[in-house]
């Protein structure tokens, strides 16, 4: 009986037990634009930002949600550090949820030329089209940033939890009394304990850090695919 | 000889080997701002093992009441927006539609 309740513990590693924290560089991995599809999806935001904030009105162009983001984005700013954070979280969770689960590539001649897993939504194409797990927390950054919030204190955290199938992306962000939040997907704000979730990796414009403390590069890096 | 050198705004005299000094250490931080980070394999390595992980996982939305009056106003006008928005655009779908046949 006793193996049994120690199983969660041995599967999802230690971390489980604490809040995430944004205090240990130990985890510090690369710059951010050393990841490559991490980086292509941050160079489309700024090259489509201009566009993006222009649409205070619908008209040509400003498809899909780009006229309400830019409504929110003004109410917002007028609003406290707390309701910003539940304004945006309930307002991205909004949008319906689009699978992108990998797809395999070909060329022309039909050979197979690799695996696409994750793509990173630019805030553009979460509003316009729709968005899968990680587009969710990447459009609330996206969004925060628009709200004058320092990169420094957040973070697009990917996480597994208990009783959640395949990996899961969830905003983190530290508040200015230092309490870290993260915001989940489903609506919920895990403001105390983050006791559910094993931290893997996380970034921002600037850094990726690898949080899995079991990571041997001899065995060919662990997949994690699901 | 000297040589004239200006730094930080200022005009400074050196002496020839200052300024041979002063060259040398120019042209290193000009090689310097040229220096490219590469990532160590190791690093490489994490990435791409990073870079393969499947982030899908879908979790139902828990109904949760927003905290003040102001941010359920802000919802409901943007609720208001979207539903507007979408209805145009189904009758600018339609609208093609009906020209091209």
């Amino acid at each position: 009986m006793g193996l049994l309740w120690g199983l969660p513990a041995l599967v999802f590693g230690s971390e489980m037990a604490g809040a995430y924290s944004f205090a240990s560089s130990a985890d510090y991995l690369a710059p951010a634009q050393q990841f490559d599809s991490w980086r292509d999806t941050l160079k489309a935001h700024a090259e489509e930002r201009e566009q993006l904030l222009s649409c205070t009105e619908r008209g040509a162009g400003c498809r899909g949600r780009l006229v309400s983001f830019n409504r929110v984005l003004a109410r917002a700013r007028g609003l406290s550090t707390e309701e910003q954070i539940d304004l945006v979280n309930l307002y991205i969770n909004r949008t319906r949820y689009d699978d992108d689960r990998p797809k395999r590539l070909y060329d022309e001649a039909g050979n197979k030329l690799g695996i696409q897993r994750n793509r990173w939504a630019t805030l553009h194409e979460f509003l316009t089209r729709r968005g899968d797990c990680e587009d969710y927390a990447t459009a609330k950054y996206f969004m925060f940033r628009e709200l004058g919030y320092d990169p420094d204190d957040m973070r697009v955290l990917i996480t597994r939890e208990r009783n959640v199938r395949g990996h899961h992306a969830v905003l983190a962000m530290r508040l200015p009394d230092g309490a870290v939040w993260l915001l989940d997907s489903d609506n919920r704000i895990r403001k105390g304990s983050h006791r559910s979730y094993r931290f893997i990796y996380a970034m921002n414009e600037r850094s990726v850090w690898d949080h899995r403390d079991d990571y041997d590069p001899f065995a060919g890096g662990r997949a994690d695919s699901n | 000889m000297s040589y004239s050198v200006k730094s930080m705004g200022k005009r400074i005299v050196l002496g020839a080997a200052a300024a041979l000094c002063a060259v040398g250490t120019l042209a290193a931080s000009q090689e310097g701002e040229r220096t490219v980070k590469v990532p160590s394999l190791e690093v490489k390595e994490r990435l791409q093992s990073i870079e393969q992980i499947n982030v899908t996982a879908e979790k139902p939305v828990q109904e949760q009441a927003p905290i003040s009056n102001a941010v359920a106003e802000a919802l409901r006008e943007a609720e208001l927006l979207d539903t507007q928005t979408r209805a145009a655009e189904t009758r600018g779908t339609s609208t093609e539609r009906a020209v091209k046949n």
